[in-house]
Parts: C-alpha cells; structure tokens; sequence
C-alpha cells in the first residue's frame, strides 16, 4: 500500500525524471541537499560563531568562517562530481526465484574531469530493496534481491554520492526500463512424460524417462550432471571429476503436461515443472509443454525452452498471458504497469 | 541502517587516534584526573582495536559507562564551572565514540566532537603556533572524513586531494573574516575559572617569586613615537594597601573621591597600544600616569584614582586597548582629595623588632624625604642579597627578612620598607605590577611573568606619590636590564624551566630567531587577534575612503560577488583537454577537405578518409594524399614517433598539403 503523498511524489518524480535507457546526471535529475553529517557540520558552523563572537575570539570566528566556505565549496563539488557521470541501463536479465535479480548498468564520466574527481565513489541504492551498492567504472552488475516467480520490473532505483566529506548528498532516482520475468526456482522430481501426441491430454502417461544408455565416453564434469553418472574409476586414479557420456540425445520426446504435477501447493508443481522443463532441454528432448490453457507444440533448443518457462513464471499470474506481448516490445514505458 | 563500507579504514582510524591524542594534551589543563585515565584508557583500547580488527562493542555497556561519566560530570560541576564540564564532557563523549570505530556514522561523530574540542581549545590558546596546531588538526579530521568515503588508495594521493579542497576554502574564509560585520558578544558566556599564573590580589612576600620562573608573554605594548627608557618602564597593575603582618590586600575601603575639575599634565605623552594576553584578575597594565584612549571590544575599561585601568572581569581572550601615559607628571594630581590615613594602617601586633629599628633611627622632626632616605639606606648599607628562592619566613616575615636572613625577592623588599615607612608615620603602599620587557623590532615591548615586580610607593605632601623601588638598591642591574641580566638568577630561571626559549639568549643566532618569532607572534596578535569593530571600521575607511552605509553594503556586494567569481573559477567546466599539435594538424586537413565540400564521416580514420574520396581526386592530389597518408602512419606507428618530434614530420608534408590546396583553388 502506498500512501497517497508518496503517489504523488512517484509521480511527479515519472514526469520529472523519464524512464530511459540512459541518463546523463545534469540539473535537471540531480537533488541535493546536506547530509546528516552536513547539517551538523551547519550547527558546528553557527555554534562556532556564538562562542567566537561572544568571545570576541577571532580565531574561532576565523574558523567558523573556514567551515563556511568549506561547506561551499563542498556543495560545488559535490554538485559538479556528481553530474560527470552518465549512466545505461542494460535489460534485466530473467532469472530464478531462488537467484537475485541482477542490475546491470554501465557507469562512465566525463572525460575532462578534474582529478580530484577520481577517486570519488557512487553508489547504487533503492528504497525497495536492501540494496545499497558502490558502483565501479564501466559494467556493473548489482544483486537487487530475490523475487518471487512472475513478471517484474526493477521500478525506481536511486544513484547517490557524498563526495566529499560527506557532508552533501547528490541523489537521483532514476527508473530501471524494462521488464523481466522470474521462474520457479527448480525443485528436482522424477519426470512424468506423456506420448507425443497432437492432443496433448489424451497421450499416455510413461514412468520414467527413456534413456538409451551408450556409453560414448567421458568428459569432464558439469554441474548439472547426474552424481551417478560421475566415473568414479578415474576419480580414483585422481583424473578428477569425469561424467560418463550416454549418447541418449534425442532419445526422449514427448508431452509434458503440468496437470501430472499439479498438487495442492502450487507454486511446489510449478517449480517441479521447471526442474523439468531444464532437464528436458539439456538433454536436447523434443517436447511439448502444456500449461493451463496454454499449450506449446514440442521442439527443442533454448528459445523452446525460454517459451516453456517464461508459460511457467506467468501461470496464473494477474496480468496473465497478455503481459508476454509486453516483454517482446519490452520498449513501452515499464513504469506504468504496477506490480506488488 | 545498511552497514555502509568504510574505506581506508586503518590509516583513518589510526589518523583519527592521532588527532585525539594531539587533542587531548592540547587541552591538559581544564580537564579532570578521571577524564585523562578515561582518554588513556580509550586510546589504548583503540589503537589495538585499530591495528587487528575486532568486533564492535556493545551498544549498550558504552551507553552504560556514558550515563555513568555524565553522573559524575554533573555532580562535579559546580566545582568546575560550566566551560570546564563542557569541555569535559565533549572529551569523555569522544573517548567513549572512539572505542567503536565501526560505521561511517561513528568516523562522523567522532570527526565532529573533535572539530568542537579544537574550538574550545582555541578559547584557551589563540597565539600563532596554538592557531597552526589546531589548523593541522582539522586538516587531518578532514583527510579522514575524505578517506573513509572515497576508493581504497594510498595516503598521499587522498591526502593532497584533501588539501587541495581545503586550500580552495582558505581565501574565502579569509575574505569572509575581514569583510562580515563584527558583532559585540551576544551574551556573557561561562568565564574559564582559570589557575592561570599571574599578579594576584594578595601579596604575601614570596609569591612574585614564583611568578618568576614563568616564561608566559603578558602582554606587548607597541608604542608610536618616543619608548620609555628601562628605569621608567613601571607598568603598574594592582595597589596594595592593606597589611595584616604577613601578607598585603587591597583594602575594602572605598577609593573613589571626587577629583579636580580638570587635571593638567605635564611633560611628554608616550602613545602605546596594549596586546594584553588573558589574565586572571581584572587589572591591566599601564605607565603612570595613563589616560585610555580606546578601551577593549568586549568590555569597558575604567582608570582608578590610584592610576590604574581595570576592567570588569578578567580577560578571558586577548584584549587591546590604547593608553597615552604622561610619565614624568608627579601623581599628585589628586592632592587633598585623597584620604591618606588607610595608607597609615599597621597592623596592631606583630614584628616588634622592626618596630624598634624604626622607633630607633626615625625622629618626628624628620621630613618625610629624610625619613625615606634613612629608611632606604637600610637596604645599600647591610648586606642584602637579591634571590628567586628566597628562604621560608613564616612568623613574623619582616623581622626575620630584616634582620635574618637578608635575602629576598621583590616583594620582600618592597613588603618591609612599606610597613617600615608606615610606621615612620609616611602614608605608603605596595604596588605591583611588572618592570622592564623585552625591546622588540624598535617600538614593541612585550613584557613576560619573570618581569613581575613589587615597588613602594610614599607619598611626599610636596611631590605627592613617589615611586621608590628597594630593589634598586639592592639589584640594580634587575631594574636597568632585567631579571635574567644576573648569571645567578639566570641559572635558577634555568633550573625552574629547562625548557624555555628564554634560555638561549646566550646564544646570538638563537636570541634572533627567538625574537623572530616573536615578531610574527607580535604581527598575528596585531592583525588577527585583535582585529575588532573598530579595526574593521578603519581598514574600510582606507579602502572607501570614508565610512558611509553605502560604502559598506558596497563592501560587503563586492566581497560576495569576488567569492562567486572565485568559485566560478574553479568550476567551470575546463576546457577540452589540450589539443596536441597532431590532432590540430589533423582536424585542418580535414577542414581543408570540408571546404571542398567533401566531409569527413564521424570516427573516420585518415586512411578510410583517403581511400574514399580517392575517386574525386586528380592524381597530382592524390599522391600528395597519399604520401602524407603514408607518411603520417610511418611515424605515428612505428619507434619514428619517439625519434622525431611531430614538427619535422608536419613541414615535411607541408609541401603535399600545398599541392593539395592547388588542386583545389585550381578547380
């Protein structure tokens, strides 16, 4: 629930600051106001004028006056730091529930800069999410948080720096474009395969996957490789970890249908499917998945298997199957559509 | 709140330590015995905390052992006054802080309460070197408020970053310092109960002694025209009038009385501005006879009839007043107003010894000239010595001094020959105050506690009050060139205080850096300590001409229209990095094309550039383009580059850029 003045803050801040790929920090999405720090270094500042001026002590007022211009000065600089860097947005890449959602932006600065300025630090932080982040040169990857299975975007994050001395805060909040879906994190099952069939609720069910079990040879070990296919006999001669390679590619093809996972905890069936779905497409399995209503015709490869899953994150989910139109024009403004 | 990253984290928490302990002994004085234990303790804990890395304390013990130090702070109090409890409690809030350095947050609050520390250390210390210590203190607190928030790096580059920012603040403070309207103190603020060393209201032989040993400025006078010669440098502070058989006071007796209509001086004026450093009583210095001219900033100075200034409290802060001193008028200028009969008080017991010397060789028929002769000659005709250290007379003090011991300082002298003329029937009092001082760049005396002195004063109904310093007699050489002139009192001024400066006076290049500094010392005293309203009114009226509103509010327009442009100096955006020779040589033959109407694609090379627009050329031009392509390429990627400088290179294809232009004009 949003309160009614941060609505309005939201949305004078969307027509003030439009979401865009790219921002170029200027006058216009720079706010600035003293720190926490700042403010006490202001009360410093006035205090220090009393004790000088009541005792008539000149060197306490020429103090005073040099935290003065040091605040100045600092406001300057804070100000003129802070508007050298430009900043791009990459889409967010989908992921899973149990993976943080990763930020990607490119950070560069002008080049003629002052090298004062070098070493200054920026840092990426939201009120969303427990995020507060430094910023590097060039590509940055940011871990925002985990998300929980549907179609997200990153919404409002804001870039702060306090060069220097901490004692004023340059911040813009600038809106992440775009739109990304998050899947099911994969819980492993045994699989449940029906027969290739155009109708796929009328196929049969098969127990366990066929596999064609030709040893081709080994190869080096991957993560997603089955523990009992790990050679064991090179382990022991110390070669390290090697799987045994099965020619069984191709070998399965077939319906997956969710209703065969289906229980009382949802999400538990989807997260199944999932493990599925990225069981199937390593082993290059040509299937078909059906989801609810949804159903997509077998095939294989990445792009079938992103199909299957992005059917997955937005199962059931409130702005339903129309929202997958949005991700491919992914350009229209993400910010208007709310999610909670 | 996040745990925000601190960076740098080890130099700024040793540099923040560091700041703490230069703090701390700067600031000994005002605080109490548990306080530094507390700061020892503190500061212990830190330095290892800061060197291994260990995990944040408690919140709640240190919350704990706060309330507990604010318990005591606030029973102690009244004991301390308020500025001392302050200054107090600021301390103990930064030890307690220190021990847990973890957040950025804690750096910040740390930095502050130390910021706060040097501007009470300042109240206490304004000279020049205190200004510079504290100076370089900030200057550290802010490396450390600069380290912690910027990219790991080594000390030298942020610190000179630092610098560079805080030099850039310099010149507008200095601006702001002399152009902002000075105000008179707003309120009275809590005065330092001060043990400082100095003159005080009671006398008791001996205690000048003490003063003797310290080495502290006490004030400086600058005179314009004539100096005093040494015999006349009597700067008269208080006046002692009171005797109780061992020690002198200042006699609760009312000394105001009507004076004359108008009061004649006679004889020159000597003019001279008083720097006077803080004191512990209200009674400032002067020759005799002064007349203030302009009193201090922060409060009014009244003359006494017993010719001295006093203010209304003690200086706090370093004052300056000017005096006009007639010193060869006889201070009988207030003859027969004067009730002199307190100037005859004894007291009723006491030193019978010395009762019976005066009753011997004093005769009432005696004038009162003759009877101070007689009583004087004591001093030149028995064997009298003159001492820092002076033995312990507890008893009957002028009796023993007198007739025992026969060694004494000032006071001692100046104590038995006023109770000696007292008795005589002679109205006379003890004044105190300093003698000689230190002859500075031609016009400056300045005048330290080892000058404090004690002389009588008698009065005569012809001359009126007559200065008459026993230690003359015994001393002279204490009145013409100083106390330290005498080897003896220098060697037990040396053993006193080993470390002072005073000590190298032997030493001809030492003697002049030391009055070297204390020139400077003397210029900031002149110019900053003591620039007041006043100062400020004239320094405008040199500068406008004369002192209109106008010209003020023009003073003040301008000052904030040169800061602006001071900041716009530095920030606005610097122009795009050099262009090197080669770039510009570059961007002209490609201008040398655009005017032709060929255009350079954006990013294209030279290279790309001439193959492409090789169809629009005659061969004459381009093979002129495509030497100077070659050429160019040869020396830019290859070692040529470091062979030979880009300037052989371009007249070397001037010759093709010409045939180049031909071709054109030629179209």
């Amino acid at each position: 629930m949003k309160s009614w003045t941060q609505a309005r803050v939201d949305r004078w801040l969307d027509k003030r600051i439009p979401s865009s790929h790219a921002y170029q920090l200027d006058i216009n999405n720079t706010f600035i106001l003293p720190t926490r720090f700042g403010w006490a270094i202001l009360g410093l500042m006035s205090c220090l004028f009393i004790l000088g001026t009541n005792y008539q002590n000149n060197v306490i007022l020429m103090f005073c006056y040099f935290v003065f211009s040091l605040l100045l000065l600092a406001l300057f600089h804070s100000y003129i730091n802070f508007v050298q860097f430009h900043i791009v947005f990459r889409p967010v890449a989908n992921c899973f529930s149990n993976q943080h959602a990763q930020l990607q932006l490119d950070l560069s600065r002008k080049k003629n800069r002052s090298a004062l300025y070098s070493l200054s630090n920026i840092a990426v932080f939201s009120k969303r999410y427990p995020v507060y982040e430094y910023v590097e040169d060039d590509s940055n990857m940011i871990a925002i948080s985990l998300f929980s299975r549907g179609l997200h975007h990153v919404g409002r994050v804001s870039i702060e720096s306090i060069f220097p001395f901490g004692l004023f805060r340059c911040w813009s909040h600038l809106t992440v474009p775009g739109q990304f879906l998050v899947f099911p994190a994969p819980s492993p099952c045994s699989l449940q395969l029906r027969k290739q069939n155009s109708k796929g609720n009328t196929g049969n069910k098969l127990g366990v996957a066929v596999t064609s079990e030709d040893l081709q040879g080994v190869r080096g070990y991957r993560d997603s490789d089955p523990i009992h296919h790990v050679s064991w006999k090179h382990f022991a001669k110390g070669q390290g970890l090697l799987s045994k390679d099965f020619s069984e590619r191709s070998a399965i093809s077939g319906w997956l249908h969710f209703s065969d996972y289906f229980s009382e905890n949802v999400e538990q069936a989807l997260s199944e499917v999932t493990f599925q779905i990225l069981a199937l497409s390593k082993q290059d399995a040509n299937f078909g998945f059906s989801i609810g209503k949804q159903q997509i015709m077998p095939n294989t490869g990445m792009p079938h298997q992103q199909r299957c899953l992005e059917a997955v994150a937005l199962y059931r989910h409130k702005q339903g199957a129309h929202a997958i139109n949005e991700i491919i024009n992914s350009g229209i403004d993400a910010s208007q559509t709310e999610l909670t | 709140m996040q745990n925000i990253k601190v960076y740098n984290r080890k130099i700024a928490s040793l540099t923040i330590l560091g700041t703490f302990a230069a703090l701390i002994l700067s600031l000994l004085e005002p605080l109490m015995g548990w306080v530094l234990v507390l700061c020892a303790c503190s500061f212990c804990i830190t330095l290892y905390k800061s060197i291994t890395y260990s995990i944040p304390l408690k919140n709640s013990v240190l919350n704990l052992l706060a309330l507990f130090c604010i318990s005591i702070l606030i029973w102690l109090a009244s004991d301390y006054g308020l500025l001392n409890t302050m200054i107090n409690l600021l301390v103990v809030a930064c030890c307690l802080k220190i021990l847990n350095l973890h957040l950025t947050g804690d750096y910040q609050v740390v930095a502050s309460i130390q910021l706060f520390l040097v501007s009470c250390g300042l109240i206490f210390h304004q000279s020049l070197l205190n200004s510079l210590f504290y100076a370089f203190l900030v200057i550290l607190i802010f490396c450390v408020l600069h380290a912690i928030k910027i990219k790991q790096t080594e000390l030298k580059t942020y610190s000179k970053h630092t610098l560079i920012l805080i030099l850039q603040a310099v010149p507008i403070a200095a601006l702001l310092f002399f152009v902002t309207p000075k105000l008179s103190p707003l309120w009275q603020m809590p005065v330092n109960q001060s043990n400082k060393t100095g003159l005080s209201e009671k006398m008791t032989p001996g205690d000048i002694a003490h003063l003797a040993k310290s080495d502290e400025l006490v004030f400086r006078a600058e005179f314009t025209g004539l100096m005093p010669s040494p015999q006349q440098r009597y700067w008269r502070a208080i006046v002692l009038d009171e005797f109780d058989g061992k020690s002198w006071s200042i006699s609760n007796t009312n000394n105001s009385f009507d004076g004359p209509q108008t009061i004649e001086f006679q004889g020159p004026a000597l003019d001279y501005v008083v720097i006077a450093q803080p004191t512990s009583t209200q009674w400032l210095y002067s020759l005799d006879i002064p007349i203030l001219i302009q009193g201090l900033s922060m409060q009014t100075i009244s003359t006494t009839q017993q010719f001295q200034l006093t203010g209304r409290t003690p200086l706090y802060t370093q004052g300056l007043y000017t005096v006009k001193s007639f010193i060869e008028q006889p201070l009988n200028i207030y003859k027969g107003y004067e009730n002199l009969s307190q100037y005859l008080q004894i007291p009723s017991s006491g030193n019978p010894e010395t009762v019976e010397f005066v009753a011997e060789n004093i005769t009432t028929s005696m004038t009162t000239q003759d009877k101070i002769d007689r009583l004087t000659s004591t001093f030149s005709h028995r064997d009298f010595s003159y001492t820092l250290s002076p033995p312990l007379m507890q008893s009957a003090p002028i009796d023993e001094f007198l007739f025992e011991k026969k060694a004494g300082f000032c006071s001692h002298y100046a104590s038995a020959l006023t109770y000696m003329l007292r008795l005589a029937n002679v109205p006379a009092r003890i004044v105190t105050g300093y003698q000689g001082g230190e002859v500075q760049s031609g016009n400056v005396i300045s005048v330290h506690q080892f000058d404090a002195h004690a002389w009588v004063e008698a009065w005569d109904n012809d001359k009126g009050w007559m200065r008459i310093d026993p230690t003359a007699i015994v001393a002279p050489n204490r009145v013409l060139s100083g106390l330290l002139s005498m080897v003896q009192n220098r060697q037990e001024f040396r053993k006193q205080s080993p470390f002072s400066l005073t000590n190298l006076k032997e030493y001809v290049v030492f003697n002049q850096l030391r009055l070297f500094i204390a020139n400077i010392d003397h210029t900031w005293d002149q110019s900053i300590l003591s620039y007041n309203q006043e100062r400020q009114k004239s320094l405008f009226k040199k500068i406008f001409g004369n002192m209109k509103a106008v010209n003020f509010s023009y003073a003040l327009i301008g000052s904030f229209v040169s800061i602006g442009l001071f900041i716009s100096l530095l920030f606005i955006p610097k122009r795009k990095a050099k262009e090197s020779d080669e770039m510009k040589w570059i961007n002209k033959l490609f201008q040398l094309f655009e005017k032709q109407n060929i255009p350079r694609i954006e990013n294209e090379t030279l290279q790309q550039f001439s193959q492409r627009i090789q169809p629009q050329l005659k061969p004459p031009a381009t093979n002129a383009m495509a030497f100077i392509v070659k050429e160019y390429y040869e020396w830019k990627y290859t070692s040529l580059r470091q062979q030979t400088p880009f300037k052989i290179l371009k007249n070397r294809l001037y010759k093709h850029i010409v045939t180049l232009q031909s071709q054109f004009t030629n179209k």
